[in-house]
């Protein structure tokens, strides 16, 4: 009698694998994806709480949108841009910078995807998100002007960097092959094939397709094309375009557009992912390592000789990465035994406001003996500044030494379990990327900054120092960088 | 004027009549073991343990026979769990402390010698969620630190039921050892039938505290 006065909780399903009950009614339905994402989210997101502050209702999203999506399995065929719209529709209030969903569509088999964080930004900061976006900052002017001391550059696409060799081989063979008047069988087909070589290797260009360059390695290799070998498909896995400056004033200069530096330093990761690198793997993983590590040694043997005026880590439009990264570029300045930047909150148990206690968010420092860097560090940040590059700037603000400056960042600070098929917290993903109907790539916590205790998720890191960028003054990088400017005058005067 | 003061010379009258005949008031304490209940769905490796806490309160019992009474109280209890999961038990093991302020009415009946006698209760509770504290390790997998705290658990007013009621029960000993005084002996129970949970619209969740517990106490018998 006691216990029929307790009632039964709903049942429900994790989503993590794919289960062929929890996937069953969306294997056919898009009513069954909404009700998959739907529940999905209502256990696994992190910031419902917030949310709710911010005037989203979960079950309001439920009453309005389960009949439109029972109204799309209505209709005879449902494009993708419509489910498009649905989706955007009902994701763009959510803060959570790293949110994406993916739904297919039963009607044409593709796969439709919305994020959140890219509408709003695209939405709230549209010129800035234009002008930023693929924006890969530039020292040519500096250069010109006699302000750079000393650079070194290096980028994984080196496809880019050797395919004017190569072709300008190509095209010398060719030459050479068409002036003899009496080609002999060989070099008929030798000349030939140069000439297929060279439209293919231009195609290849155009589209960047590693798979592509790598057979065209191995079918052309008999014509010995100076560099032409098949490189690791990792340089694409990990791409990195990173550059070191020192410039006047002994200011030591980094920027990089995505944080994918451990694969290149961290020798046990670079073993697993590169093996032992040959021919132009192993140029790009070294060039990767030397022009990190000049900059490091520049500010090690500076700062050791009291010569050091400070340093300038630039994240602008760096899309992140890894995060232990940061023990190479912010926490390669800081004492050993991490950094605790933010602090952190991760969602625990199935219902909506399971949450763990609010607890540190400390980042990997260097473990190695290093020089602690007490000159003035600052950080460029702008509106594609995301994930890592905005938790490099949360770092920065939170040091007595640090500055951000720059414009707002992404608002995409929370983490997620790098492991797409096994979250330990039961929280992080809906479904199989591509697999399932329905994926949701969902971060397993919300940070909290330590200067006011407030979830940055969805607005992101103020700069302590607000400069726009002027993108007509800037031309490409031929003209100043009013953003480094402002930086390079905030180090040299303290303000 | 006239009408209160004749009230108030009647009440003096009666009450000690009353308390000579019927009443007994009494303080009791003692230690509380307490269940929680919840639906783990597909979490296999989350774990919740029964945990330890205390009760104290006062109580109030009237006898309209001397095997027949009504007795209601008022207690702070405390209502502990423990949780784990097995895949990070080094790391994750908390402990949650709830302190209710609890009125239990129940019925009693008692049985035996004029001495040394049985009694039972039997009622209902409503309870009131005052505190919630918590404590012990969470695990922070992106710093990979395991994080000691105690902390006080914010109420969340879209989540918790400060509310409670429910079942309440006991049975135990008590002995007359002086004209006026009783000491008592019981083990009782608090069976909630409200959810911890306030239910979402889509998403039924339901949680519920089961409360044993071992307290000693002395009454004054009017």
């Amino acid at each position: 009698m006691l216990t029929g006065c307790r009632q039964e909780s709903d049942n429900i399903m994790s989503y993590a694998f794919k289960d062929a009950m929890a996937f069953q009614k969306a294997d056919t339905s898009f009513v069954g994806e909404f009700e998959v994402f739907w529940n999905g989210m209502n256990s696994n997101y992190a910031l419902w709480d917030y949310e709710l502050e911010n005037g989203l209702d979960w079950d309001n999203v439920y009453r309005k949108y389960y009949p439109k999506f029972a109204e799309l399995d209505e209709k005879d065929a449902v494009t993708d841009e419509e489910l498009k719209d649905l989706l955007d529709e009902i994701v763009t209030p959510l803060h959570d910078g790293h949110l994406s969903i993916m739904f297919k569509n039963h009607s044409t088999g593709n796969y439709v995807t919305a994020n959140p964080g890219y509408s709003r930004v695209e939405n709230e900061r549209e010129e800035e998100f234009e002008a930023t976006t693929g924006f890969l900052p530039s020292l040519k002017y500096y250069q010109d002007k006699g302000k750079v001391l000393g650079m070194k550059r290096a980028t994984t696409n080196v496809i880019k960097q050797i395919y004017s060799t190569m072709l300008t081989y190509i095209t010398e063979q060719v030459t050479g092959l068409e002036q003899k008047t009496d080609r002999t069988q060989d070099e008929e087909e030798r000349l030939n094939a140069f000439r297929s070589a060279y439209k293919e290797l231009l195609q290849i260009l155009n589209t960047s397709d590693i798979n592509a360059y790598n057979q065209f390695a191995l079918r052309y290799e008999w014509l010995h094309i100076p560099y032409l070998e098949p490189i690791s498909s990792n340089l694409y896995n990990y791409p990195l375009d990173i550059t070191y400056a020192l410039l006047e004033g002994n200011i030591a200069y980094l920027s990089f557009n995505n944080f994918h530096l451990s694969p290149y330093l961290r020798p046990e990761i670079s073993a697993e992912v590169f093996g032992q690198p040959t021919g132009l793997t192993k140029f790009a993983v070294e060039s990767v390592q030397n022009t990190w590590y000049n900059w490091f040694s520049a500010i090690q043997e500076l700062h050791k000789s009291g010569e050091l005026g400070g340093v300038i880590i630039d994240v602008r439009s760096n899309s992140g990465g890894i995060q232990d990264d940061y023990q190479y570029v912010l926490g390669a300045l800081l004492p050993s035994g991490g950094h605790h930047m933010a602090d952190t909150r991760f969602k625990r148990g199935p219902g909506r406001f399971d949450y763990s206690p609010i607890m540190p968010r400390t980042m990997l420092t260097m473990a190695d003996e290093h020089e602690i860097v007490t000159e003035p560090i600052v950080v460029l940040c702008n509106c594609n500044s995301v994930s890592m590059a905005e938790i490099t700037s949360m770092g920065a603000k939170v040091l007595e030494n640090g500055t951000l400056i720059g414009t707002r960042t992404w608002g995409g600070f929370s983490g997620l379990s790098s492991n797409e098929t096994y979250s330990n917290n039961y929280a992080g993903y809906v479904g199989i990327r591509n697999v399932t109907p329905v994926f949701c790539y969902i971060p397993q916590e919300v940070a909290f900054s330590i200067l006011d205790g407030k979830i940055v998720e969805g607005h992101g890191v103020e700069p302590d120092i607000e400069v726009s960028m002027d993108f007509d003054a800037w031309n490409n990088g031929n003209g100043p960088d009013n953003q480094l400017d402002r930086a390079l005058q905030f180090i040299q005067t303290g303000n | 004027m006239k009408l209160r003061t004749i009230f108030a010379v009647v009440t003096l009258a009666l009450v000690p009549q009353i308390l000579q005949a019927q009443w007994r008031v009494g303080v009791n304490a003692g230690a509380t073991y307490n269940m929680y209940s919840i639906d783990k769905q597909y979490m296999t490796d989350y774990k919740y343990y029964g945990g330890w806490g205390f009760t104290t309160g006062v109580t109030g019992q009237y006898n309209f026979k001397d095997w027949f009474g009504v007795k209601a109280g008022l207690n702070v209890t405390q209502r502990t769990y423990r949780h784990t999961r097995a895949q990070m038990s080094d790391h994750l093991d908390m402990t949650y402390r709830n302190n209710y302020l609890m009125l239990p009415v129940t019925a009693n009946f008692s049985f035996g010698g004029k001495t040394l006698r049985g009694f039972t209760n039997l009622g209902i509770y409503a309870g009131y969620w005052m505190t919630s504290r918590r404590s012990g390790t969470d695990y922070n997998s992106f710093s990979k630190i395991a994080y000691q705290f105690s902390e006080k658990v914010p109420f969340l007013s879209e989540r918790d039921r400060r509310w409670d009621f429910g079942y309440a029960g006991s049975v135990g000993l008590e002995y007359h050892f002086a004209q006026h005084w009783v000491a008592q002996a019981e083990v009782l129970c608090y069976y909630s039938a409200i959810s911890t949970l306030k239910n979402m619209e889509y998403y039924k969740d339901y949680r519920y505290n089961t409360t044993i517990g071992i307290q000693a106490g002395v009454s004054y018998k009017f």
